[in-house]
């Protein structure tokens, strides 16, 4: 049989092997640290000098993380039917002081029916602007026909070149009101110029301009609905506006 | 001139009254008592003196805010301790960016993190025997929580009233500590005992 030790045994145990460990001293030269030490003015509370740190870096993190996104979201994220011609390059410091110029110059006024809003400039602004370069069959999908030139935003790499839209937006614009269900794009309603084209509802978008759908398809705002692709029970239609 | 027989409390008024000698001895008093204390606490002598060094600036430079309702010395290890909890703090954070810390598992068995032994050679007064460091090890791995009543009570010898003091603990949870700290001190030093 197994003997129990008591607990008070075991305590006594420890104590007598903590209370049999060796005392330190305090070295000589402990009052002069302590003297030199009050010499030296009353301490700090301990407050470490990067303190500050401990919010501001989740802070910062969370901030460029956000930026990111946000940047993204105009940039690349979620545009594989729409790509902006990439911006001309500029040494920066002409950049700047275009921006500069850009910021100071009072508004033009606007011409009646062109855009309605300062949104739509931006936009009108970057087709514009993308139809000066080269690549421009990357942006041939939402070419207006009136174009026109926009130093602005053309030369100003720090702004956003475009505002996007989800497909359901420029489906809209034509009078189709529809809704995913899944990854298929189903027509609810339909009126206006798509209904007389003949897209009804219950139709299942497939395609706008070409461009395949998906329910993270979007387009720049104000792009022109020129055709969509429909399936009708089975069946494949391309309607051309 | 301070005599020698003065209480703490005495020496406390001279000192806040101009005295530095008053508070040379209490420097001296206390010097060793809480060197050995943080020295059992964080199992490093340098950052033990360095710390025993802030510990009686700090009370130099509080003397006027101190009362003496309750006992110099719960006064003075309580400064001690909170400056050693706020090393033992400093540690898991230095533990935090070296990468023992990645492997570290539960809270009972972490082996903190320890900068290199400074102490120099010659400092032939911290030669300890083999069990000595087995059980300063041992006494280290234990969480602050039951390290701290631990050394007050065994090391140092402490009331069990005084280490409550000084923790600001109720007794029931004081001793509490101490015994399950006992009990985790067995198991580390089953060999030992």
């Amino acid at each position: 049989m197994r003997e129990k030790i008591p607990n008070k045994e075991n305590d006594e145990s420890i104590t007598n092997l903590l209370g049999g460990l060796r005392r330190v001293e305090a070295p000589e030269n402990f009052e002069f640290g302590v003297k030199a030490r009050i010499a030296n003015g009353e301490p700090k509370e301990a407050v470490s000098p990067f303190g500050f740190l401990k919010i501001a870096v989740p802070t910062a993190a969370l901030a460029g993380l956000a930026a990111f996104l946000y940047m993204s979201g105009f940039m690349f994220g979620g545009i594989p039917s729409v790509q902006v011609a990439e911006q001309p390059t500029k040494p920066a410091v002409i950049a700047a002081q275009d921006t500069l110029r850009a910021e100071t110059r009072p508004e033009e006024p606007k011409e009646p029916g062109a855009v309605s809003n300062e949104r739509n400039t931006q936009i009108a602004s970057a087709r514009t602007g993308a139809s000066n370069n080269k690549s421009r069959s990357a942006v041939d999908s939402v070419k207006q026909p009136n174009g026109g030139g926009s130093i602005d935003q053309t030369l100003n790499p720090l702004r956003p070149i475009r505002r996007v839209v989800p497909v359901q937006r420029v489906l809209e614009s034509a009078g189709i009101s529809a809704e995913f269900q899944g990854e298929r794009c189903v027509a609810n309603s339909v009126s206006g110029p798509a209904e007389r084209l003949g897209v009804k509802g219950g139709d299942i978008i497939l395609t706008v301009n070409d461009v395949p759908i998906k329910s993270s398809t979007t387009f720049e705002d104000g792009v022109e609905l020129k055709s969509v692709r429909v399936n009708r029970v089975g069946r494949n239609l391309k309607l051309n506006f | 001139m301070s005599e020698p027989t003065l209480s703490d409390h005495e020496l406390i008024a001279a000192a806040k009254a101009g005295d530095e000698d008053a508070f040379a001895e209490i420097v001296s008093r206390y010097k060793n008592p809480i060197t050995n204390f943080l020295y059992r606490f964080l199992n490093d002598y340098e950052e033990a003196v360095d710390l025993a060094q802030e510990t009686f600036v700090r009370v130099y430079f509080a003397l006027d805010r101190y009362h003496t309702d309750f006992a110099f010395s719960t006064y003075i290890y309580r400064i001690a301790t909170n400056l050693a909890i706020s090393e033992i703090r400093r540690r898991k954070r230095r533990s935090l960016l070296s990468l023992t810390g990645l492997f570290q598992s539960s809270d009972e068995e972490t082996v903190e993190f320890q900068p290199p032994d400074k102490r120099s050679l010659q400092d032939v007064n911290l030669e300890e025997d083999e069990r000595s460091k087995v059980v300063a090890k041992a006494i280290e791995t234990l969480p602050p929580k039951y390290r701290l009543p631990i050394v007050l009570r065994d090391v140092e010898g402490k009331s069990y009233e005084e280490v409550a003091a000084i923790l600001e603990l109720g007794l029931g949870t004081t001793k509490s500590r101490i015994n399950r700290g006992r009990g985790l001190l067995k198991e580390k030093l089953r060999d030992h005992i």
